[in-house]
C-alpha cells in the first residue's frame, strides 16, 4: 500500500518538534527561492504535483535549512554547509555520459553476478549507461516521464514524501526533483538478479542535484536491491536525492546501499522513505564512507500488521569527514519487529552521528523493537554522537536500545597480540571483525564479501599513512 | 626452557610479584597453585608481554633469550604460547581467519612460508577433531557465546595449532566438566615433548590427574614459597595453602 493510500497519510504533516522558525534568511536560502520560482518551468508534473511543489516550497520556506536549532538536524547543520545555493545541475551531455562511463564499466567489471544496473546521473535517469535488458516482472520509468505522461508511480513516488514528517530537505527535495527512476516489482514476481540503482554525479560542475526515485514492490514481490552513490569529479556538489520503497504485502527487499567517500566540498543529503504492508519485510544493510558533510536519513513506517524491518549499517569515516545516519521507525500497527544495528569506526577528527527514533502508537501492541548503535574511536580528535529515542503509546511492546562508544578494548588488543599477530594488524583484525559483524547479516556471501574488501581496502589506508 | 628469575612487576603502583623465581626446563611440566590473589595470572600475562605492567627488576628468558624487551606478538613467534584464564570474545571474527591469521603472522615473523589454505584446513579439521571442537564452533567469531568449557578448548585448538616450545596454562580446568578435562589434558598430553616445557596453573589436583607435572610449585604474595614433585599436589589438596600463606607473611 501506498501512502497516498494509506490513512496515516491523510493526518496533516507535522512539522518538526522544536523546529524554529528562521525569520532571518541566509543569503542560500534567499537564492534557493530565487532559484524555485525562476525555474518553475521546468517542474514537470500533474497540477497535483505542481501543488505538492508549491506546498513543499512554502513549507521550506518557513522551517529554511536544517540547523542545529532542530532537534532532528542537531548535530547536523545543512544551514551552515550551505554557503550559497548552487545552480541545479543541467541535463547531463553527450561529454558527461563518456567522463563516467569507465566508472560504469568498473561497476560492471567488479558484479560477481548478473545486476540490472540503473544509472541516474547528475539526478537524471540514463537510458545509454543504465541494463538494457530487464528481467521479467520489473518495469523500469524514467521519474522525469512519469511526471510528465501522469503516471500512476510518479504520484506514488511524491505522495511517498509525506512519510518524511515534515523535514526541510525532504520538502526541499520535493519542491526541485524532477528527476530520478521508478521501479515497480509485479506482484508475485521474484527477481533472480539484483537491481542495482547507481546515484552518480558527474562533479563536472559546481550544481545542486535533486532527484526522485522510487522502487514499488507489489504484494508477494521479491527482489535484491543494491544503491550506489558516488561522485566522479570534485567540484563542490549539494545532492538531496529521495528514495522510495514502498513494500507490498508479503513482499521481501533486501536492500544493500554503499556510499563511496566523498570529497570534502560534498554535501550529501540522501532520504529513504518506507512503508510497509502487512507480513512484508525489509532488509538494509549500508555501508558509509563520509563525505564533508553526509547526511543519510530513514523514514520507515509499518503500515501493515507483522511486518520486519531491519536496518543495519556500518560508517566508516576518517579526516574531517561528517556523517549522520538518522533514522524515524514508524509502528503504527501491531506485532511489527524493527532493529537498527550500526557500528562506526571514526579516525581522525571525524565525526560520525547515529540518531535512531521508534515511535509506537497506541495500537501498535506487540511491537519489538530494538535499536543498537556502537562506535570505536580511533583518535583523540574523533567524535560520535548517538542519540536513541522511544517514543511508545502501546503498553504491551518490547522495545530497547544500547549505545556504547569507545577505543579498542585493550584486553582484546593484547589477547590477539599474544596469538603472534603484530600491534596493526591486531587492531585491523578487531575493526574488520566489527564491521564484518554487521555485514555479515547480509544474506549473500558474493556481496558480503564485496562490502568487506572495501571495509579492508578502508583499514588498509589506515595502515599506510 | 623457561627462566622467570628474581623477577618484580607491578601494577599502577601496585607491587604484584615480589622476587618470583622459577625455572621450567624442556620436557618438563611444571604446576604452579596457589590462592586467589596470589599473583599467578599477573606472572603469566608478564611473561606474555600485556602492557600496563611495570617490571621493575629481574628477567624472562625463553630458550636463553630475555622477553622482556620484546611485544607480545614477538614472544608468541618465538614460541611462547598463553592459554588464558579469561579467554576473550572477538566479535566478527571467526575462529578459522582468525587460527589462520595467527599461524601465518608467527610464520612471517620467523620468515617462514604462509600455509596454504588446504594444508591449513586439513591441519584445524585434525586438531580439532581431537579436541572436540565442531565444525560449527570454527565458522562462529571466536568465543563469542561459546560456552566456558568451549573456550578452553578452543585454547587448546590454537596451542596445538601454533605448536610453541613453551605453554602457560592458566586455570585451563576451571569451567570444564569431567569429560573435557580429560579432552583437554589428552591435548596437552599429545604436545608433551623433550623440548617442549608447560607451566601449569590449577587451583585444583583434577587437573594434575590428567597432565602429571614433574615438578609443583606454590605461589603466594608474587613467589614461589615452596617446591616439590606431585606429591606436594596431593598435600595441597588435603591441607590447603594455609600454612605456606602463613609462612610467606
Ligand atoms: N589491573 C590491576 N590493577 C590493580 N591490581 C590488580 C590488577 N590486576 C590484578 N590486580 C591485583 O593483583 C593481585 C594478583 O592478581 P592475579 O594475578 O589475578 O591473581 P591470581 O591469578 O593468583 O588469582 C590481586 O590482588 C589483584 O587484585
Ligand atoms: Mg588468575
Amino acid at each position: 500500500m501506498s501512502p497516498q493510500q494509506s490513512e496515516g497519510a491523510a493526518r496533516p504533516v507535522a512539522e518538526p518538534v522544536g523546529a524554529v522558525i528562521s525569520v532571518l534568511r541566509n543569503d542560500a536560502e534567499k537564492a534557493l527561492a530565487d532559484l524555485f520560482a525562476n525555474s518553475r518551468a521546468l517542474f514537470v508534473g500533474s497540477a497535483e504535483i505542481a501543488q505538492r511543489r508549491e506546498a513543499a516550497f512554502a513549507r521550506f520556506s518557513r522551517l529554511g535549512l536544517p540547523n542545529r536549532r532542530v532537534e532532528s538536524w542537531h548535530y547536523t547543520d545543512l544551514r551552515g554547509a550551505f554557503k550559497s545555493a548552487l545552480p541545479l545541475a543541467a541535463m547531463p551531455d553527450a561529454q558527461a555520459r563518456a567522463s563516467v562511463r569507465a566508472r560504469i564499466e568498473a561497476l560492471r567489471a567488479a558484479d560477481t553476478q548478473a545486476v540490472t544496473r540503473l544509472v541516474v546521473l547528475d539526478g537524471v535517469f540514463e537510458v545509454e549507461l543504465s541494463s538494457s535488458h530487464l528481467p521479467e516482472g520489473l518495469r523500469v520509468t524514467p521519474t522525469c516521464n512519469a511526471l510528465i505522461a501522469g503516471d500512476a508511480c510518479a504520484a506514488r513516488a511524491f505522495a511517498a514524501g509525506d512519510l518524511g514528517q515534515g523535514d526541510a530537505a525532504v520538502a526541499l527535495n520535493e519542491a526541485f526533483a524532477t528527476g530520478g527512476v521508478i521501479i515497480e516489482v509485479a506482484a508475485g514476481a521474484m527477481i533472480d538478479h539484483p537491481v542495482e540503482i547507481v546515484f552518480l554525479s558527474s562533479g563536472r560542475a559546481a550544481h545542486a542535484i535533486y532527484s526522485r526515485s522510487a522502487l514499488l514492490v507489489g504484494d508477494g514481490g521479491v527482489v535484491r536491491f543494491f544503491e550506489r552513490r558516488l561522485t566522479h569529479g570534485q567540484q563542490p556538489i549539494q545532492r538531496n536525492e529521495t528514495l522510495f520503497v514502498d513494500l507490498g504485502q508479503k513482499s521481501i527487499v533486501r536492500h544493500v546501499a554503499v556510499a563511496e567517500h566523498e570529497a570534502k566540498s560534498a554535501v550529501d543529503v540522501a532520504t529513504t522513505l518506507v512503508c510497509m504492508a502487512a507480513d512484508a519485510e525489509f532488509t538494509s544493510t549500508s555501508l558509509q564512507f563520509g563525505a564533508g558533510l553526509r547526511r543519510r536519513q530513514i523514514f520507515a513506517r509499518m503500515d501493515g500488521p507483522h511486518a520486519r524491518c531491519s536496518l543495519r549499517g556500518v560508517g566508516l569515516l576518517r579526516g574531517d569527514e561528517h556523517s549522520d545516519t538518522t533514522i524515524v521507525m514508524e509502528h503504527v500497527a501491531p506485532g511489527c519487529e524493527s532493529r537498527e544495528t550500526f557500528n562506526h569506526i571514526v579516525d581522525n577528527d571525524a565525526t560520525g552521528i547515529f540518531q535512531g527514533k521508534v515511535t509506537v502508537a497506541a495500537q501498535a501492541q506487540k511491537t519489538d523493537g530494538k535499536m543498537k548503535s556502537r562506535a570505536i574511536l580511533l583518535a583523540e580528535g574523533a567524535a560520535m554522537y548517538n542519540k536513541p529515542e522511544l517514543e511508545i503509546f502501546a503498553d504491551d511492546v518490547t522495545c530497547g536500545h544500547g549505545a556504547t562508544c569507545g577505543s579498542l578494548d585493550d584486553n582484546q588488543l593484547f589477547y590477539v597480540q599474544s596469538r603472534g599477530i603484530p600491534k596493526a594488524e591486531a587492531e585491523a583484525l578487531l575493526l574488520e571483525g566489527f564491521a564484518g559483524e554487521v555485514l555479515d547479516e547480509i544474506g549473500n556471501e558474493q556481496t558480503r564479501d564485496a562490502l568487506m574488501d572495501e571495509v579492508r581496502a578502508w583499514l588498509a589506508q589506515r595502515g599506510q599513512k | 626452557m623457561l627462566e622467570i628469575i628474581d623477577l618484580h612487576a607491578e601494577i599502577d603502583g601496585k607491587k604484584i610479584l615480589n622476587g618470583f623465581s622459577l625455572t621450567v626446563k624442556d620436557g618438563e611440566v611444571a604446576a604452579i597453585m596457589g590462592p586467589n590473589g596470589s599473583g599467578k595470572s599477573t606472572l603469566a600475562y608478564v611473561v606474555a608481554g600485556r602492557a600496563g605492567y611495570e617490571v621493575t627488576g629481574g628477567d624472562v628468558r625463553l630458550n636463553g633469550k630475555s622477553l622482556l624487551d620484546t611485544g607480545a606478538h614477538e614472544r608468541a613467534a618465538a614460541g611462547f604460547f598463553l592459554a588464558f584464564q579469561y579467554p576473550l570474545e572477538i566479535p566478527g571474527v571467526t575462529t578459522m581467519t582468525f587460527l589462520k591469521a595467527a599461524i601465518n603472522a608467527q610464520r612471517k615473523q620467523r620468515g617462514e612460508a604462509e600455509l596454504s589454505t588446504p594444508d591449513f584446513m586439513k591441519k584445524v579439521r585434525a586438531a580439532a577433531a581431537k579436541l572436540g571442537v565442531r565444525d560449527e564452533m570454527l565458522r562462529r567469531a571466536l568465543n563469542v557465546g561459546f560456552s566456558g568449557g568451549e573456550k578452553k578448548r578452543l585454547e587448546i585448538l590454537q596451542m596445538v595449532l601454533l605448536e610453541p616450545s613453551f605453554a602457560i596454562l592458566d586455570e585451563t580446568d576451571s569451567g570444564l566438566d569431567i569429560d573435557a578435562l580429560r579432552i583437554v589434558g589428552d591435548g596437552v598430553n599429545s604436545l608433551r615433548s623433550k623440548d617442549r616445557g608447560f607451566l601449569v596453573i590449577t587451583h585444583y589436583q583434577r587437573l594434575l590427574d590428567h597432565i602429571v607435572p614433574d615438578t609443583v610449585h606454590v605461589q603466594s604474595q608474587g613467589r614461589i614459597v615452596k617446591s616439590g614433585g606431585p606429591e606436594l599436589a596431593h598435600e595441597l589438596e588435603k591441607n590447603g595453602y594455609r600454612d605456606y600463606v602463613a609462612a610467606a607473611e
